[in-house]
């Protein structure tokens, strides 16, 4: 899993939090809502400075995977995915099984949602219509004085998860999904030991080297890799039966028996 | 521990989140993960597909 300061979806995640942090601190809304000079201040005071320490400690160690939707008939996969991230066609996709992810734990650190595309504007109103409510149940709260932590810790997480799975609506025909760890759910530092780095073109990076395991939270308790797959297409350009075969062998020899079984090959008919 | 205060909180800031859970149920197969095999430069080397996905190199 890469980090998403790491990805070009930088400006998407920066845009919602500057956005939501110009928006929270200039609502008139929330400071009528506090009632008292000193209890707005509090707010925010509190809402700096848990932003603050999200810089700190947490944007580092958030991490992102990014996938696609498909339809389970579909044999072939997508030209425009193949054009974009798929090796111009030369590559392969994996298609999970999405039955094998488990997700009754409402508190799971992984978090699983459905990209949602807006323009600029439609954000800003998010964040807008959330800040209200926000305020409107500060202001129906006679107890929302002693929650000020709580009420900043919730927005603030709100507002990262929706950075995260928003993007811009030029992006549509992606119909991505997004897979999220963020190190601040993970209260008991479960995921730690696969916090890792690569080096790529661009640098020194970090990376999440998720285990496929049941402890993650969102897998079913008999998981493993090769259940979780439910097949792989070979992209259109090497989708030849020599490299069908090609490919199968070399599973084999690897000892995926099971998954040499799942390969596929896309007719589209793309050609370089 | 939640209390009724901040389970409240919780409903009004993410209730809209749960909107795609029924999808993954009902749905055996949702996403892919585009990979890039085919660069020279890693013939005849291990590569960990889990590590490097292409789709934002």
């Amino acid at each position: 899993m890469s980090n998403p300061l790491f990805m070009n979806d930088l400006e998407e995640l920066r845009f919602g939090l500057l956005q939501g942090q110009e928006c929270f601190i200039n609502s008139k809304e929330l400071k009528e809502a506090c009632k008292t000079v000193e209890s707005y201040q509090n707010l925010i005071d509190t809402f700096k400075q848990q932003l603050e320490d999200f810089d700190k400690n947490h944007a580092l160690d958030t991490y992102v995977i990014c996938l696609t939707e498909h339809k389970t008939s579909n044999n072939h996969g997508s030209l425009s995915m193949w054009r974009g991230y798929g090796a111009i066609g030369g590559g392969a996709a994996i298609i999970f099984d999405t039955s094998e992810i488990d997700l009754r734990d409402s508190k799971a650190t992984l978090i699983i949602d459905k990209v949602r595309y807006q323009t600029d504007e439609q954000r800003i109103e998010w964040i807008k219509s959330k800040i209200i409510g926000l305020a409107n149940f500060i202001k129906q709260e006679p107890e929302a004085n002693k929650y000020i932590e709580d009420i900043v810790n919730y927005f603030l997480l709100r507002l990262k998860i929706f950075s995260l799975f928003t993007k811009h609506n030029g992006f549509e025909e992606e119909n991505e999904w997004r897979v999220i760890y963020m190190s601040e759910l993970d209260t008991e530092n479960k995921f730690h030991p696969w916090f890792s780095y690569a080096v790529t073109s661009r640098g020194v990076e970090p990376k999440l080297k998720l285990s496929i395991q049941p402890n993650t939270g969102v897998l079913k308790d008999d998981v493993s890799f090769d259940k979780l797959i439910d097949r792989i297409i070979l992209g259109p350009i090497n989708s030849s039966l020599l490299h069908e075969n090609s490919v199968k062998k070399m599973l084999k020899l690897l000892g995926k028996h099971s998954i040499a079984q799942k390969i596929v090959s896309s007719n589209i008919p793309f050609r370089i | 521990m939640e209390n009724i205060f901040t389970e409240k909180l919780h409903s009004l800031l993410f209730d809209d989140l749960n909107d795609n859970i029924d999808w993954l149920k009902k749905k055996s197969i949702a996403c892919t993960l585009h990979i890039n095999t085919s660069s020279s430069k890693n013939y005849g080397k291990k590569r960990d597909l889990d590590v490097k996905p292409s789709i934002y190199e």
